[in-house]
């Protein structure tokens, strides 16, 4: 099929073009629509995420104007669907994400205050920039991407139980990281 | 507050999510390309002897004449030169028979075919003398991933309508009556 490069699909954006949405759909549907399967479990609601994703793309362009559009609309595909998420589970629980949410407990540091002084977006570039390759792109196909384990075995080659476990030290590493930077007290 | 380290992941830099993504094509994909490849060799070599035998025995009649072996194309641009309305819509219904019954593993396993972000089958329909392209796309990276089919015309790759079926079957006469309503 044909693609159009991202740079065109911003140009079409900032025009006002109704042909960007469908551009983006075209190129990013599938990718968009992955993020929020993983997140939400279930086809309606990352439908309506999707669809969601191409309004808010096209609210937001102009004034912004990404670089990278695959990443940008994956940022807001994933937003979106965490607040559907919540909104759609908060006193129903069970889900991929709650099994996410559990296994970051690990990473959340014992005794935590002003936790929304610090800039944890910052504190998770660094900690991941100091992670070789195989346990950054594990880490972030579990946690941003919410890959199953299996999924993340099969793609990187690894068995079930090394990725689990490179998972499991990573996250203590993040845990001591966060605790040294002074996210506890 | 995990919640909140999650969300924070969010806006993590870009060069990490994509490092991610592209991952599995670095060091992966070319073994499933491969096998993909091949799979789409041997299902086109079946699809072809599978169609070789209904397509020339393929009949519609207009006035008393038989149009022996005519393919599906054949029986869309008939269908589109008629004049007579009422013609047009029997040919119509024709075009989707013959469609289901050769073309269009629309019953079938579409795991076969299928791979992350690729297109798994494309096929071409015409419709009032438009030809449309018609993709179904899966991705079996996800588990119980939609099976989303699309219309595009097939000259512009203008996209016409597309609509998401839970596991790995779609109905055609369904697709195409939604493809209908859309261009008429």
């Amino acid at each position: 099929m044909r693609k159009v490069e991202d740079r065109q699909i911003v140009i079409l954006y900032l025009n006002r073009s109704e042909s960007a949405i469908l551009e983006t759909k075209t190129k990013y549907g599938q990718y968009i629509l992955k993020i929020a399967m993983n997140i939400l479990g279930n086809v309606s609601d990352s439908s309506e995420c999707e669809n969601d994703t191409y309004l808010s793309t096209w609210n937001s362009i102009p004034p912004k104007e990404p670089e990278n559009l695959k990443s940008y609309v994956g940022k807001i595909s994933r937003n979106l669907a965490l607040d559907l998420y919540r909104k759609k589970h908060a006193e129903k629980r069970g889900g991929n994400t709650d099994v996410l949410l559990s296994e970051l407990e690990d990473c959340v540091p014992d005794k935590t205050e002003n936790f929304s002084d610090v800039n944890l977006t910052e504190l998770l570039n660094s900690f991941l920039k100091d992670q070789n390759k195989d346990k950054r792109v594990m880490f972030v196909k579990r946690y941003w991407y919410g890959e199953s384990i299996s999924d993340i075995a099969k793609e990187m080659g690894f068995s079930e139980s090394k990725v689990a476990t490179t998972l499991h030290r990573t996250r203590e590493s993040l845990k001591e990281y966060l605790e040294k930077e002074g996210v506890s007290v | 507050m995990n919640e909140e380290l999650l969300r924070a992941m969010t806006d993590i830099d870009d060069e990490f999510l994509l490092e991610a993504d592209e991952y599995k094509a670095e060091a992966v994909v070319p073994v499933k390309k491969r096998r993909n490849t091949w799979l789409g060799i041997a299902a086109c070599i079946a699809v072809l002897v599978i169609l070789a035998i209904p397509l020339s025995k393929i009949s519609l009649s207009k006035d008393g004449n038989i149009l022996n072996g005519a393919g599906v194309n054949d029986i869309a641009d008939y269908s589109s030169n008629s004049t007579d309305d009422s013609m047009f819509g029997n040919a119509e219904e024709s075009l989707g028979e013959n469609i289901n019954k050769t073309e269009i593993p629309a019953d079938k396993d579409m795991e076969s075919y299928s791979s992350s972000y690729n297109t798994a089958v494309n096929q071409t329909v015409e419709i009032d003398g438009v030809k449309y392209r018609i993709e179904c796309t899966k991705d079996d990276s996800i588990e119980d991933a939609p099976l989303v089919v699309t219309a595009y015309i097939d000259e512009t790759n203008e996209f016409i309508v597309s609509k998401m079926y839970e596991g790995t079957e779609y109905n055609l006469d369904d697709f195409l009556n939604l493809l209908k309503d859309s261009v008429s």
